[in-house]
């Protein structure tokens, strides 16, 4: 441990703060719980099971009559709005509720605190309207009108995707 | 005892700060700072604590809600660069803006629904500069690298541990899921015509192109014992963050900059130091000594 033993020798306030970081990053990690800076860096290594019939989702969002797509490069303009609608999705499928509630609720986290962390029926009124006001500051337009249409797909035997089913998830004019 | 870092501190987190600041810059073109998220309404903290901390303080809310702590929040954090860049030794610049640039990385990540990483290994990288002296940066700075070959080399043992990569076909479960937006949006780009048309007609080559880029991740392991290798860490760094933008519709830029940074030896900040000299900076006096010392030597 060649490194640890310069540290320790050059500077010991360093050495346990060095030690303490590692050894509390591995622990975490082999628990699986992100405390950050902690982080564990876990992306992809769960198995991914779909079953065959499991769709696949897209949305598609309309500002001004214009499609809003941008490409993996601009990956920042558009992550607040891809990550948030999902987010959207998720509350309006479950009744308005948080599924992190549940969570809170059998880690007998208290109530106080679990507000705290969890969306409720107000967010996901609001979002719509937020998210007309951030696309306004991102598109640099004035947004009359807003549509989010969410498609069900499937592969078909060519690989080519097709459209089971869609619905429009927010409309604003 | 060798300091192989110690000549190049100010050279070194200059480009580092440099580096901070055009992230930064990212953020405030692209609408990301919490002042520009225009009142945000979902959160998400998952079970990280940090993330329950800064929302019980209201620290996020104030940021986000509040227009003049936001602006002034952004605005320090960019004035910051400022004394970082031509001091590059006073500590306490650097501490600040540690914290800051932390409370932004939650913050981002609290209201972006989802802990990404995007920040993360900068966020490491700003703990470096708390040394007092240029042994001690030198060391911390040495230490980063091999933080660095933890991140890949853990995310290389966790597919094992989660059993990921005991899947086959993972590689392609993910890829489908990933790029499902993509190709339904762009059924007529070239990359859906020739690239992604091809690998869905092939999930063989795909799935071994994943159990690729696990064993690029791998190789930081070797990271630990030498740094021989690291211009192929580089390499692998750049394959595994190209990799995943060009099958997951992700670009952690800000990982794959910092990357090439911390895996630039001390021959090659020689270099770097040499050519700024010759456009007319000051020569750094103290010489340069490589070394390839391993963190697990057992010999020493």
């Amino acid at each position: 441990m060649t490194y640890f033993r310069k540290l320790k020798k050059s500077n010991r306030r360093a050495y346990f703060a060095v030690g303490i970081f590692f050894g509390l990053s591995l622990l975490l990690m082999l628990i699986n719980l992100q405390v950050s800076p902690f982080f564990v860096w876990n992306m992809y290594s769960v198995k991914e099971v779909r079953s065959p019939d499991e769709a696949y989702i897209a949305y598609k969002l309309w500002y001004n009559g214009k499609l809003f797509d941008l490409p993996v490069e601009q990956d920042h303009w558009r992550m607040y709005y891809a990550y948030t609608i999902a987010k959207f999705d998720a509350l309006r499928e479950n009744g308005d509720i948080d599924p992190f509630t549940a969570k809170l609720r059998f880690y007998k986290v208290p109530e106080v605190i679990a507000q705290q962390l969890v969306n409720n029926a107000q967010s996901e009124k609001k979002y719509p309207e937020w998210l007309r006001g951030y696309l306004s500051e991102v598109t640099g337009e004035k947004i009359q009108n807003l549509v989010v249409k969410k498609y069900w797909l499937s592969y078909q035997a060519n690989e080519k995707l097709s459209v089971d089913s869609s619905a429009v998830i927010i409309s604003i004019n | 005892m060798e300091y192989p870092y110690q000549p190049y501190r100010k050279l070194i987190t200059r480009f580092v700060v440099g580096l901070y600041f055009l992230i930064l810059l990212l953020r405030a073109c692209s609408y990301n700072l919490p002042d520009q998220l225009c009142h945000p309404v979902f959160i998400e903290t998952g079970y990280d604590l940090s993330y329950w901390a800064i929302r019980i303080s209201r620290v996020d809310w104030l940021l986000t809600h509040n227009f003049f702590a936001g602006i002034l929040f952004s605005v320090v954090l960019f004035a910051l660069c400022i004394p970082m860049f031509l001091f590059p030794r006073k500590r306490i610049y650097f501490i600040i803006f540690s914290i800051l640039f932390f409370i932004l990385f939650a913050v981002s990540n609290i209201y972006l629904t989802h802990s990404q990483h995007y920040l993360a290994l900068l966020v490491i990288s700003s703990f470096v500069f708390f040394g007092r002296s240029d042994k001690t940066f030198s060391l911390l700075w040495e230490g980063l690298r091999y933080y660095l070959c933890f991140l890949f080399a853990s995310a290389f043992f966790l597919k094992f541990y989660n059993g990921g990569q005991f899947q086959w076909d993972l590689g392609y479960v993910v890829f489908r899921e990933q790029m499902a937006t993509y190709l339904f949006l762009h059924p007529n780009s070239w990359l859906t015509q020739h690239l992604y048309s091809f690998f869905l007609l092939h999930p063989t080559i795909v799935n071994i192109g994943q159990k690729v880029t696990f064993l690029f991740e791998g190789l930081f392991a070797v990271g630990f014992f030498t740094k021989k290798y690291d211009r192929l860490l580089m390499f692998s760094a750049f394959f595994i963050f190209i990799t995943t933008m060009l099958f997951s519709d992700v670009f952690f830029i800000e990982q794959l900059l910092i990357s090439f940074l911390i895996l630039i030896s001390p021959k090659q900040w020689q270099r770097i130091d040499r050519s700024i000299k010759r456009i007319g900076g000051k020569p750094n006096k103290m010489p340069h000594k490589d070394n390839t010392s391993a963190i697990f030597n057992s010999s020493s």
